[in-house]
């Protein structure tokens, strides 16, 4: 249970004029609080200067596990994705196997087919990261300004160890140049793969298909 | 006269470890320069393989292939593509068209490929699509065009590359009776007018009428050729 009374009236009744013996400090950022607390503890050397996981630890607790299942899920996201790009440039290389042989057949060289379907790849990748991006920049955007209400869940749950139950996201954008990276890759090597295999075939095999 | 195919005793086999196919069983052929010459037989008795071994698109099991003095039979894949793309036009059954690209393009893309400058392709494909009378359908998609004029194209694509001859299999099997003669009648003013030799495949009886030389294949043998039966004489 919290009672909250005026400072005054406490020191009055504790008479202790002009006391405090709790300052709490909000910093805007959970980044800030190691050299925030080295500051303060050489300013104030007197003084106990404790952060929030050694006032809470179980605060602390549950922010790391929750921490750890987040990677999870991202990581499995991130897994499904990789899938889902490989088996549509599979298919984008693989539906146009007879095509390819008929280039093949009036003469196209291999490696210049291959040439060519990686190019067109990367032609769709540039244009659909970038489309990707900007489409969870606006999404993420929108979402900070408005949060995300939890309260309807877990109002009580949150409000007990310290956290709002409006979450307001934004884009961590180091793990968003890794998953990048994994898109670019997965889209290059899925398509590197069938067209390799395609222009070995026979075109008469291929152009049959 | 001047030879440009010579299948010297060529065989195809499929299934050679299970259960044999002579698909091309010992085909002996010759085509010279201007021949406009029809391949027909039943279906099964080997037409589309033989065009393919003489095309390059498939290795025969036995014989020598020599195309206008070269011999392809033992030429490495990238050696036989380029030989192709500068020596023989071809002409599917099912028209092959690059979908996403207009009449024009389908036409200019094997002479760039050649490595023909631009000015010389635009000439070239505004005279080949007029000579097979889709001048108005120059920047029109295969998709917007009949089947009828989808072939016309194809044959257009085919001549681009200047080639020794054009194989084509079945190039009216898939056209209506009056978009087929129109084929066979582009082919032959193209054959008369500008020498290019035609090796088509067939059973249409009216497609065979036109043909100046009729090869016909029974089980993968020649059993009847024309030009052979007016020679003897
Ligand atoms: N890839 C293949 N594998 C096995 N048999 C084949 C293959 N291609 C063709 N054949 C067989 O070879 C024979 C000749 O086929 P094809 O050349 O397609 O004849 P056509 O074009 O005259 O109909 C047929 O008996 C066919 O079943
Ligand atoms: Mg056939």
């Amino acid at each position: 249970m919290n009672l909250y009374v005026q400072r005054q009236d406490l020191n009055a009744l504790l008479a202790t004029p002009e006391a405090a013996h709790e300052v709490a400090v909000l910093l805007e950022n959970d980044e800030l609080l190691p050299t925030v607390q080295q500051k303060l503890k050489a300013i104030l050397p007197d003084l106990k200067i404790e952060n929030w996981r050694e006032i809470s630890p179980e605060s602390d607790l549950i922010a790391s596990y929750t921490g750890q299942s987040a990677m999870i899920i991202v990581a499995i996201i991130v897994i499904a994705l990789a899938f889902g790009i490989v088996n549509t440039m599979l298919m984008a290389v693989l539906e146009r196997t007879r095509e390819i042989g008929m280039l093949m057949a009036l003469g196209m060289r291999k490696e210049r087919l291959v040439t060519m379907i990686v190019a067109e790849t990367c032609m769709l990748t540039l244009i659909g990261v970038p489309v990707g991006l900007l489409l969870a920049w606006a999404t993420v955007e929108w979402l900070s300004k408005k949060g995300i209400d939890f309260s309807v869940f877990a109002n009580d749950m949150m409000s007990e160890f310290g956290f709002s139950a409006i979450l307001y996201p934004e884009l961590p954008w180091n793990s968003v140049l890794q998953v990048v990276i994994i898109v670019i890759c997965a889209a290059l090597l899925a398509s590197i793969y069938p067209a390799m295999k395609t222009v070995r075939l026979k075109p008469v095999e291929a152009i049959k298909q | 006269m001047e030879l440009v195919i010579d299948a010297h005793n060529i065989s195809k086999v499929y299934n050679p470890d299970t259960i044999p196919v002579y698909a091309v069983n010992n085909v002996h052929l010759h085509v010279q320069r201007g021949e406009f010459t029809a391949l027909v037989g039943p279906s099964g008795s080997g037409k589309t393989t033989l065009l393919n071994l003489i095309g390059g698109l498939d290795a025969p099991t036995e014989g020598r292939i020599v195309i206008n003095g070269t011999d392809i039979t033992a030429m490495r894949t990238n050696e036989l593509i380029d030989f192709r793309l500068r020596n023989i036009g071809f002409v599917f059954q099912s028209f092959n068209l690059i979908p996403v690209l207009t009449a024009k393009e389908n036409v200019e893309f094997i002479m760039l490929l050649q490595g023909i400058e631009k000015k010389e392709r635009e000439e070239r494909v505004r005279s080949l699509l007029q000579e097979v009378g889709l001048a108005d359908k120059i920047d029109t998609m295969p998709s917007q065009l009949s089947g009828g004029q989808q072939q016309r194209v194809a044959v257009a694509r085919a001549l681009a590359s200047k080639p020794q001859f054009i194989l084509a299999d079945e190039p009216t099997a898939n056209l209506d009776s009056k978009s087929a003669s129109n084929l066979l009648d582009i082919m032959a003013m193209l054959n008369k007018e500008e020498n290019m030799t035609f090796l088509f495949s067939t059973h249409d009886s009216r497609v065979i009428e036109r043909a100046r030389r009729v090869i016909t294949l029974v089980d993968g043998r020649i059993s009847s050729d024309t030009a052979a039966v007016s020679t003897v004489h």
